[in-house]
């Protein structure tokens, strides 16, 4: 089967590192797919056609493979309840979704969607969410994946800003044979602000592919991206992370960090924080720390007590319970804590 | 009148002086098999550096051009003259090496530098080394200290050249790799036996005079157990309007428990190429210290790698990039942690104007059984305009869970809050600029030989005028 390339780096570096794209298998999406919905009245919602037209986090190759529907929510006024949207796959299907949301100026929503098959569950989905925030927006994606271990998962979230539009995207992954995350932000407009949590929990022979661009365009855009994860048993991960600053961006800020934690000696992480720049008058920054739990931490935990075991189990919970605080919504982190397993967890 | 505040191009007037070239002694421009040949026939090689040569062009010929980094279509490989027959053999005394040569070493400080402060020289002009020469008591130590093709055809050496050549950069890594193990030519050879401590450095130069050239020089150095050694490579070029290229090649052995520091400040001129792989590998306990400074070229791809192969390795690299008007540098470093309890630290500053462009990309990768390793990457990139553009592009692999890792990057411009800090304790914007532009520059400034960063300071030519407009 012909291969496809999702996930590319803006700038490529060396092959043998294996970094600069995710390849594929080239399959038709044409299962389209709505999910089930808990939508309040003040929001409409509506499957519409409607041709991709922005930048996407996984590529053009891969939008190009899915059809010209989507499900269109129009934002108009301030949402206190946040929209839900649901999704079930069929197995054995190579299952697409586009979901559209247009915030109009001075919107405020929460959008919480949830991917989850059975942990058997064979089968492929390639979902897309396009934000276009209006002037003054504000709208709130949060995202839950956990699918079965013979599934292929693809997301990806392009989004577009306008003046002082402000779009928070929280993605938690938290299993999956094969799954893979882009997101791609443009900043075009004056002070539009974009903020990225990203959380995984990867173990067995899990693999995540993650690729986050934030272009810059606009004066004094500014973004935040910072990745928390765990990897243990054979678990495997990329992330790629740009911050992109475009020539007349003057006064934008920037700043990324990862933070990894590596409980097995046969894990894989990968990691490569880009900036871009071509404006003088920008900031931007980016960290990484990779590996085990510092000497000096472990040993004050020890010294209350706690077995080597136990501080990194709580560590490990400590970081996704961080990535899970920046959701509002006590229903979406209920069944969160649930998708890790129980109200257990974090105890 | 207010003049707007402004940094300097580099100046590299000071090396782009020239002389005439024979064109009777450059062999024809282009890549053949044919011309191999020549290149082995004129430098008398043994067969298995003829056959060497031969299976490199090959491999050449198959391996794709590189398609991640800065563009070199300007570079026509078909116009690029591989070997240029020296005007004379290697000398040993200075006053033997040929007025036109001579006059353009001595213009460049070399021999001065000799007398001074080095333990030895030696100084390429095109594809040939002209000069060689080690102070006596370094000699008497047991240090090697002369050209690779004497080395060569030596037969204490050898074997030792046979079994090191090309082995760290095999001609399959990269295109230009290839290139180079089918047409290098000249470079140094050392060798430091086991606890001999170099006290003070040698230094090879490297001078590129002809038109529409490559230099292709191979540098071979070998540290044996718990010896030291620094190393200062230096090199530049006239200015032509035809591009030139260095495809040079740096193998370096780190002994167990050896260090070597290997100091570079390339100040190639704005038409060059320069596509050098330098490589280290280093045993038990060692040590290897990179300094890099890249100030000239049109183009440069340059990442010195470490390569940490026994417990307890070390690599060090410090390194500065200036890219003005029309210059492209993509530079950086590449570490594998192959061994437990290895560290390495990384630590660059890059500085962009005048519609230069500056990439830093780097790599660190832990590999399995390096258990106990600890890496630290930071770089940091100063704008001083916006038609110029800065990147960085560091990558990590990491594969085990019992290492440390950290990385941390800046980019960003003067800052208004310090400049008006210090203006509130009574210095004038440009002093406080000025001053700002230096302390960015100064951690790696002072890293470099005395010599070298009284120079940099000089090349950089940071000067504030007038006051901000």
């Amino acid at each position: 089967m012909d291969k496809i390339k999702i996930n590319q780096l803006p700038a490529p570096t060396w092959r043998h590192l294996k970094m600069n794209f995710a390849e594929i298998e080239a399959r038709e999406y044409s299962h389209f797919v709505v999910p089930s919905m808990d939508v309040p009245n003040v929001a409409k919602a509506a499957v519409v056609k409607n041709a991709f037209d922005m930048a996407a986090g996984w590529g053009e190759m891969l939008s190009e493979t899915i059809r010209d529907s989507c499900l269109q929510l129009a934002i108009g006024g301030s949402i206190k309840e946040p929209l839900r949207l649901d999704y079930g796959f069929e197995a054995g299907k190579n299952a697409a979704s586009r979901v559209e949301i247009v915030a109009a100026p001075y919107s405020e929503t929460t959008v919480i969607a949830f991917y989850e098959t059975d942990g058997a569950s064979k089968g492929s989905a390639a979902v897309q969410t396009v934000v276009k925030a209006g002037e003054g927006a504000k709208v709130h994606l949060v995202q839950a994946v956990k699918v079965g271990s013979g599934f292929q998962f693809i997301n990806d979230v392009a989004i577009r800003e306008d003046d002082r539009a402000r779009v928070e995207v929280t993605q938690l992954y938290l299993g999956g044979h094969a799954v893979y995350g882009g997101i791609r932000s443009d900043l075009a407009g004056y002070k539009s602000d974009f903020q990225n949590q990203i959380g995984y929990l990867l173990g067995q022979d899990e693999t995540l592919d993650i690729n986050v661009v934030s272009s810059h365009s606009g004066r004094k855009s500014n973004c935040d991206i910072i990745v928390k994860g765990v990897l243990s048993d054979n678990a495997q991960k990329v992330f790629r992370g740009t911050i992109d600053f475009l020539n007349g961006a003057s006064g934008a800020t920037g700043a990324e960090n990862e933070d990894v934690l590596l409980m097995s000696e046969k894990v894989v992480n990968k990691t490569i924080p880009l900036i871009l720049c071509a404006e003088e008058d920008v900031e931007g920054s980016h960290g990484a720390s990779i590996g085990r739990i510092d000497e000096n931490s472990v040993f004050y935990m020890m010294a209350r007590g706690m077995s080597l075991e136990q501080i990194y189990q709580l560590m490990a919970n400590a970081k996704i319970l961080s990535v899970m605080n920046y959701i509002d919504d006590q229903a979406a982190k209920d069944r969160i804590l649930q998708m890790l397993g129980g109200e257990d967890y974090g105890d | 009148m207010k003049e707007k505040t402004w940094v300097q191009d580099i100046n590299t007037g000071f090396y782009d002086f020239r002389f005439e070239e024979d064109e009777s002694l450059m062999f024809e421009s282009g890549i053949t098999p044919r011309i191999i040949n020549e290149i082995a026939d004129e430098k008398g090689d043994i067969d298995w550096m003829r056959a060497f040569r031969l299976k490199s062009l090959e491999i050449y010929n198959k391996t794709p051009m590189v398609d991640w980094g800065p563009s070199i279509e300007g570079l026509d490989m078909s116009r690029i003259v591989t070997y240029i027959r020296p005007k004379t053999r290697m000398r040993t005394n200075w006053e033997d090496v040929p007025d036109e040569v001579k006059d353009t070493f001595e213009r460049l400080g070399i021999p001065q530098a000799e007398r001074e402060s080095l333990a030895g020289v030696g100084a390429q002009y095109d594809s040939e080394l002209v000069y060689h020469n080690v102070r006596k008591e370094v000699a008497e130590q047991g240090v090697v200290y002369t050209d690779l093709e004497s080395a060569m055809h030596d037969p204490r050496y050898e074997y030792i050249i046979k079994s090191h050549f090309m082995k760290l950069v095999p001609p399959t890594d990269h295109k230009f790799a290839a290139l180079h193990g089918a047409v290098w030519s000249g470079g140094s050879f050392v060798y430091v036996p086991k606890g001999v401590h170099v006290d003070i450095p040698l230094q090879s130069y490297f001078r590129l005079n002809a038109k529409g050239a490559g230099q292709f020089e191979h540098t071979l150095i070998i540290v044996d157990e718990g010896a030291y050694l620094h190393f200062i490579e230096g090199c530049s070029a006239p200015k032509y309007y035809e591009a030139s290229l260095h495809a040079g090649c740096v193998e370096l052995y780190v002994r167990k428990n050896a260090t070597l520091r290997y100091s570079t400040i390339e100040n190639w001129s704005k038409n060059m190429y320069n596509l050098n792989t330098k490589r280290a590998i280093v045993e038990e306990g060692g040590k290897i210290e990179w300094v890099s400074g890249s100030f000239g070229s049109h183009v440069s791809y340059l990442y010195p790698m470490s390569i940490l192969h026994g417990e307890g390795a070390r690599s060090e690299f410090t390194g500065i990039t200036f890219a003005g008007e029309g210059q492209d540098l993509d530079t950086g470093t590449k570490v594998v942690h192959a061994a437990p309890n290895t560290s390495s630290y990384v630590n660059t500053r890059s500085i962009s104007k005048s519609g230069g462009v500056n990439t830093f990309r780097s790599s660190v990768q832990i590999n399995e059984n390096a258990h106990g390793s600890k890496s630290s990457v930071s770089c940091e990139s100063l704008m001083l305009d916006s038609i110029s553009r800065s990147d960085t592009i560091p990558a990590m692999d990491i594969r085990t869970n019992q290492a440390d890792v950290g990385h941390e990057a800046k980019i960003g411009r003067i800052s208004d809050d310090v400049v008006f800090y210090l203006m509130s304790r009574g210095m004038s914007e440009e002093d406080a600029r000025a001053l700002i532009v230096r302390g960015f520059a100064d951690n790696v400034s002072k890293e470099l030989p005395l010599e070298y960063a009284v120079e940099m300071n000089n090349l950089i030519g940071i000067e504030m005028k007038g006051s901000v407009g």
